[in-house]
């Protein structure tokens, strides 16, 4: 059985991110990548601009064989691990091979999420997570004229557009009553909706679908109040979910994803967990959630592969903050923290400004003293000050009033100020 | 080989808010003075009593780098600047959110990620800033060594503008261990 004393599995953002912390404190301990793809590690965010034909697939890759090379790091692709012993200290993979370790980083991602919909199974459907996810239905995209997006998030709304773009009678299909409801409000998802519609894009919001079924070459979605859609071509963006089911049975503990104290440990000593598939603790409050966005990802590998190095200036994990861009027909949106709140109800105070000339847009969400969630479109506002802001409670004192005229420059002020 | 980078020092409290550096950066980078497409940017309070400035600082341990889903921002060591690909880049807009500094962003009428370049040695708002708000300094080559590993200070300034000592302190401290406490600390 091979031996390692830092083993990864998963070779996207977190751990990407854990292997520069370990080499930044430990240079030699002995280190192994396992990849369950035969390819060279990639961002699923880049995958949607693979569909589209903006990015050739040959060029997603995030570091060559050198860089694994020079800092003495084992790269095993094409590996998937089945199985978990925490007290031997080992995993197995599908190969029949043990990898035994001192260390362990499960780093495994998440999948596609798929809705319970009756039919789904006996259906063509795409999903997209896997660089060959991205390349199939870039090359299915010549043979049909319609197709139907199940989901309205934000990958589901990035293949949208880029279907339009291509020619394709697009329907985007949402069971909540709008579009990105994790991150964005009413008026700005109204801005959303019409510019995909602009576009081209039909968009259908509380839209569930009761079934689906077989239609010729294509697929019929009958659905609740709503007449049926028959597509060529059907792509399901219903979220993701956690890769853990190789952990059954192990004693890790696990509820949606894998529970993780905030420097990234599981329940087991020896074993840490990172980005989607981590469910770690919430920032503005007690509980535990999945928090599947790309910066998280890599704030938690980095802290989780410090801990495992011993590296004694590793810092508590902050909590998971929500927090995305999304660039959609021309424009560009973001949302941090509590973006979402509706409406003011004596806790919050909303601030909100809409130009729809200019097609601007943000709002400020702030609890006493302290910003707690901003959102734009084409807003003109540092997204990472708003973040810095949210995250380090900081009291605005009297910068307040200006935020609420000119919150561009009052963030770089108060980045200026306070964190340089 | 000398490893010392060149950097943009920021005195911000001799700032007064001309915006000649954004009118140059603009000018040179796009054409037209519009402070939109500057890469510099400078807010004030209202009362012109103090200002900030926003620039990438070209940090040792890059987070929007580390956020670039496309491979498109990769850090030149060599030059110690971080590097941006037009032809990679998917303007999906993550390294915006990830940099705490406002060192890069969108260009409203292009749509695309603009960031400081550093004008390959001569950055255009260093040789108009006539306040001295801006200076042109280069790190030295042990900072270098330690920063690239990881910054531990502030990413992207040169330590106090020039001092290594706290650098290298911090280095030095998390190798020995948390259970020393050092006498004197450099001051700031």
């Amino acid at each position: 059985m091979d031996y390692t004393k830092y083993l990864i599995i998963g070779a996207s953002h977190a751990g990407l991110s854990a292997l520069e912390a370990i080499r930044a404190y430990d240079e030699h301990g002995t280190t192994v990548l396992v990849s369950q793809e035969d390819l060279l590690p990639y961002s699923p965010t880049i995958l949607y601009h693979v569909v589209s034909g903006r990015t050739d697939p040959e060029t997603v890759f995030l570091r060559d064989d050198k860089y694994f090379t020079r800092r003495d790091i084992s790269f095993l692709r094409g590996a998937r691990v089945v199985s978990v012993d925490p007290d031997e200290r080992s995993v197995s993979l599908e190969s029949g091979d043990r990898i035994q370790f001192e260390k362990l980083l499960l780093a495994t991602g998440a999948r596609p999420l798929l809705p319970r919909i009756k039919g789904l199974s006996s259906v063509p459907y795409h999903v997209l997570r896997t660089l060959d996810d991205a390349v199939r239905i870039r090359s299915e995209l010549g043979r049909h004229k319609t197709v139907a997006v199940l989901g309205g998030g934000l990958i589901g709304l990035h293949c949208a557009e880029s279907f339009a773009e291509h020619g394709l009678d697009v329907t985007v299909l949402e069971q909540e009553s709008s579009l990105l409801p994790g991150y964005f409000d009413d008026i700005a998802a109204r801005f959303i909706v019409s510019a995909f519609r602009e576009h081209g894009v039909q968009v259908m919001t509380s839209a569930r679908v009761e079934e689906v079924v077989k239609d010729g070459d294509g697929v019929a979605l009958n659905l609740e109040n709503h007449p049926s859609v028959r597509v060529g071509m059907l792509l399901v963006t219903a979220g993701v979910t956690p890769r853990i089911d190789f952990l059954v049975g192990s004693g890790i503990d696990t509820r949606e994803g894998v529970v993780v104290d905030n420097g990234m440990k599981t329940n087991k000593e020896h074993i840490w967990a990172a980005g989607d598939v981590a469910e770690a603790e919430d920032f503005f409050g007690a509980s535990q959630l999945l928090n599947p966005i790309l910066p998280d990802a890599v704030d938690q590998g980095r802290i989780a592969g410090m801990g495992m190095a011993d590296d004694p200036y590793v810092q508590a994990y902050q909590g998971a903050v929500s927090q995305n861009t999304f660039r959609f027909t021309g424009h560009h949106a973001f949302a941090v923290g509590k973006s979402m709140i509706r409406s003011e109800n004596g806790e919050y105070e909303i601030v909100t400004h809409v130009d729809e000339r200019q097609a601007r847009y943000w709002k400020l969400v702030f609890r006493e003293e302290v910003l707690e969630g901003v959102a734009g479109i084409n807003s003109g506002l540092d997204p990472g000050i708003m973040w810095q802001l949210v995250v380090r409670r900081q009291k605005l004192g009297n910068l307040r009033e200006q935020f609420r005229e000119n919150p561009a420059e009052a963030g770089r002020l108060a980045m200026s100020r306070w964190w340089r | 080989m000398s490893r010392g980078h060149q950097t943009i020092a920021v005195h911000r409290e001799r700032c007064d808010g001309c915006g000649k550096c954004v009118e140059a950066c603009a000018t040179l980078k796009t054409g037209s003075p519009g402070p939109e497409a500057s890469r510099i940017k400078v807010a004030g309070d209202g009362k012109r009593a103090s200002f900030g400035l926003a620039v990438c600082r070209q940090c040792a341990d890059p987070r929007c780098v580390s956020c670039c889903p496309s491979g498109a921002l990769l850090r030149d060591e060599e030059a110690g600047v971080v590097t941006w690909s037009e032809e990679k880049c998917v303007a999906c807009g993550l390294c915006t959110l990830a940099c705490p500094y406002g060192g890069i962003s969108l260009d409203p009428v292009s749509g695309k990620v603009m960031k400081c370049d550093q004008c390959e040695g001569k950055p255009a708002c260093v040789e108009v800033c006539d306040r001295g708000a801006l200076e042109l300094t280069t790190s030295s080559e042990i900072y270098n060594t330690w920063g690239d590993l990881e910054d531990l200070v502030v990413p992207g300034i040169s330590s106090c503008l020039g001092c290594n000592s706290e650098l290298l302190f911090r280095h030095t401290l998390r190798r020995i261990g948390s259970n020393v406490v050092l006498a004197t600390p450099p001051a700031v």
